[in-house]
């Protein structure tokens, strides 16, 4: 089931700022924007820029102060937070996945363990849990691996298994925190691949998050170009590279 | 007693030893140098549980980036790993001198003797002589007004000391640091140290136990065992009585220290703030000297709960519950939050969370705050001797009583049994867990 998502006047002011004048202090200035069902979109930007945050309102693990994002399949409509009509759902009420750029893998699970975690928390049984596992593990190529803990792997590994524990609860929506700023330049390009094929192959909408030209460039159907806590342009690598909306877009797409 | 049993004039068997040799008598353990001697050597102990725990999850990375920077290894050490661990020696700091201001058994044992008096036993002796309690007043306020600077001037140096995430969500192998010409000699240091410091008192209380003439390394016998456990009524009592408050209230003071713990580093607003109160009157009340919280508690429970067990674990309770906190509380703060919010995205609610993620990360330190609790309790004296009663006697109060009424095997064999308890189930623990509980 592919899944879109709109994001309507999503703003975020930090307490500490809360004093400080209209147009300073906020991680986030009014963001608007949808992603289409089955769509891969990237978020650019540099550090600081709010990227981040936004990923974070996603998953419910920051409450914006104001807007609306919401999911939506066919005639399906799922709020998961509105500002103004006090909806807030809990992460663990939104099957999102996500994939930390710490990996956020628990040290005292093994690999088969740490992926095996959603499917606990659904009551899924055993059998059916070991088949699942198997699956995803499978398909991240880390089958061998299952009774490892997670300094025994690599830092590719790893973040293969974040991959694995994101995928396995079949998530609506798949959020990718700079899921690759901790692995090898080689192991990127290959890494990058196995996402894109992923994409494509399950028709998991997916937000990636990524201060990486080259890897939104590649990765994107669509990018979100962020400064400042603001959407300064979207639209295809190709758009963008043809037509930046500012001289900090073509900076950031061409250097 | 082991230090008695070592050094005590003329009897002590270093002192046989050094006067077959020929050697000069040793110094006397009784008096003021012997208590500081002594009492070093057990805090030592204390600021070596509470630190190891920190330093397991210490990743050498951080000190080796600094030597990659140009630094020396001792440079590394102290400009990177000591910053980090400041708040950690803070709290060790804190939890050793304010074992030291309300340590009873060593001044009692070793002071009194020789007439050198500290406010504990000064409120002791004018407590059980039943004169003075102007004076004990005075001294008891005292020691508490210096214990709430202490605990008053921690809090604000902690504040201070920035927290550093040390487990993080991407795993690493444990790194351990290569061993240099300094840290080598320094390990011998701390072993003869160890030894000297721990150890021998031990032995020396295991042959008091053993030896039935203190004079002669001849005759061994379990004759004193036989005697505690068989012929004295108070013996198994004792120990059945100790065993069960040190467990019971250990148990309690764990849950409930992680409880305040992961409210004061893991959340915000009310509750965060409550947990910080409680975790201050929690160190004041540690900081306080035994005697002094015995005594209201005695005032205000004897009539409901008077000779019973019920008001030893109360008054333990009080004075422990520091223990839990202060373990827990550096544990909790090395988790990154990123490791509890993968849970939640994968669908645990909160409490669910707390009970298979951040439980069993913490399982070190938890039973680290258990034994931390445990252990003292099983031989608490300074509390006891004024809250037992008929029946509810504890190995503390009856190996005093065997001290002081001059029968130190008898009160050996109790040691030797605490001890020789306390190491079991400590070693039971390290094998069942694979290393994971214990000391």
């Amino acid at each position: 089931m592919k899944w879109g998502l709109e994001i309507a006047g999503i703003s975020k002011k930090y307490q500490s700022s809360q004093n400080a004048a209209p147009s300073q202090g906020f991680a986030l200035d009014q963001v608007h924007f949808s992603v289409n069902p089955g769509e891969l979109v990237t978020l650019l930007g540099p550090s600081g820029s709010g990227k981040t945050t936004l990923l974070r309102i996603i998953a419910g693990l920051e409450i914006p102060t104001t807007g609306r994002v919401t999911l939506s399949h066919d005639a399906n409509l799922v709020t998961f937070v509105d500002v103004e009509k006090d909806v807030y759902l809990e992460p663990f009420q939104r099957n999102v996945g996500m994939v930390f750029q710490s990996y956020a893998l628990w040290p005292h699970r093994t690999v088969a363990e740490n992926v095996a975690f959603p499917l606990e928390i659904q009551k899924i049984g055993r059998d059916e849990r070991d088949k699942l596992i198997h699956e995803v593990l499978g398909r991240v190529e880390l089958l061998g691996f299952e009774h490892r803990f997670p300094h025994e792997l690599s830092g590719g590994q790893q973040q293969r298994v974040a991959l694995a524990r994101a995928l396995v609860q079949r998530p609506r929506l798949l959020l990718l925190d700079e899921p690759l700023s901790n692995l090898d330049v080689a192991l990127r390009a290959s890494v990058r691949k196995e996402i894109k094929e992923l994409n494509r192959k399950l028709g998991l909408t997916m937000i990636y998050v990524t201060h990486d030209r080259t890897e939104a460039l590649e990765l994107s159907d669509r990018m979100c170009i962020f400064d400042r806590g603001r959407l300064i342009q979207i639209g295809t690598p190709e758009e963008i590279t043809a037509h930046p909306a500012t001289d900090f877009v073509r900076q950031l797409v061409t250097s | 007693m082991g230090w008695i049993a070592l050094a005590a004039p003329n009897v002590g068997y270093l002192n046989q030893i050094s006067a077959y040799l020929g050697g000069p008598a040793l110094p006397t353990i009784y008096g003021f140098g012997g208590i500081l001697f002594v009492e070093i050597c057990w805090t030592t102990s204390l600021a070596t549980i509470q630190l190891q725990s920190f330093f397991k999850n210490y990743s050498t990375l951080l000190e080796d980036a600094a030597l990659l920077c140009g630094a020396r290894p001792w440079n590394a050490f102290f400009k990177i790993t000591l910053p980090i661990a400041r708040s950690q020696l803070l709290s060790c700091l804190l939890l050793t001198m304010a074992s030291s201001l309300a340590a009873f058994g060593v001044p009692a044992m070793l002071g009194i003797p020789s007439r050198t008096y500290f406010v504990t036993t000064k409120i002791y002796q004018g407590v059980k002589s039943g004169s003075d309690f102007s004076q004990v007043s005075f001294l008891a306020a005292t020691l508490m007004v210096l214990t709430a600077i202490l605990v008053f001037a921690h809090d604000r140096a902690a504040k201070r000391t920035p927290h550093s995430t040390i487990v993080g969500g991407k795993a690493s192998q444990r790194n351990l640091l290569r061993p240099t010409t300094g840290s080598r000699i320094f390990g011998v240091g701390v072993f003869f140290f160890c030894f000297f410091g721990t150890l021998a008192p031990l032995v020396a209380v295991f042959l008091q136990s053993l030896l039935v003439d203190r004079g002669s390394f001849s005759n061994w016998s379990l004759a004193k065992y036989q005697y505690v456990f068989g012929s004295v009524p108070d013996g198994v009592r004792a120990a059945q009585n100790s065993l069960w408050i040190a467990f019971f209230t250990a148990t309690i003071l764990t849950g409930l220290g992680l409880v305040a713990a992961y409210s004061k580093t893991k959340t915000t607003g009310f509750s965060q703030k409550i947990a910080g109160h409680v975790a201050n009157v929690w160190s004041f009340a540690y900081a306080t000297p035994g005697t002094v919280l015995a005594l209201p508690i005695l005032v205000f429970f004897q009539p409901s709960l008077g000779n019973t067990l019920w008001i030893i674990g109360l008054a333990f309770g009080v004075k422990y519950a520091a223990f839990a906190i202060r373990t827990l509380e550096p544990a909790l703060t090395q988790i990154s939050r990123d490791l509890e919010e993968a849970a939640w995205i994968s669908g645990a609610t909160p409490a669910r969370t707390f009970v298979r993620i951040v439980i069993p990360l913490c399982i070190p330190a938890l039973s680290a705050a258990f034994a931390l609790c445990f252990i003292p309790m099983l031989s608490e004296l300074t509390m006891s001797v004024f809250l037992v009663g008929a029946g509810t006697e504890t190995l503390g109060t009856l190996i005093y009583r065997f001290q002081e009424y001059a029968d130190p095997g008898a009160a050996s064999v109790l040691a030797v049994s605490v001890a020789g308890f306390t190491l079991l189930l400590n070693g039971a623990l390290k094998k069942f867990s694979r290393g994971g509980f214990g000391i």
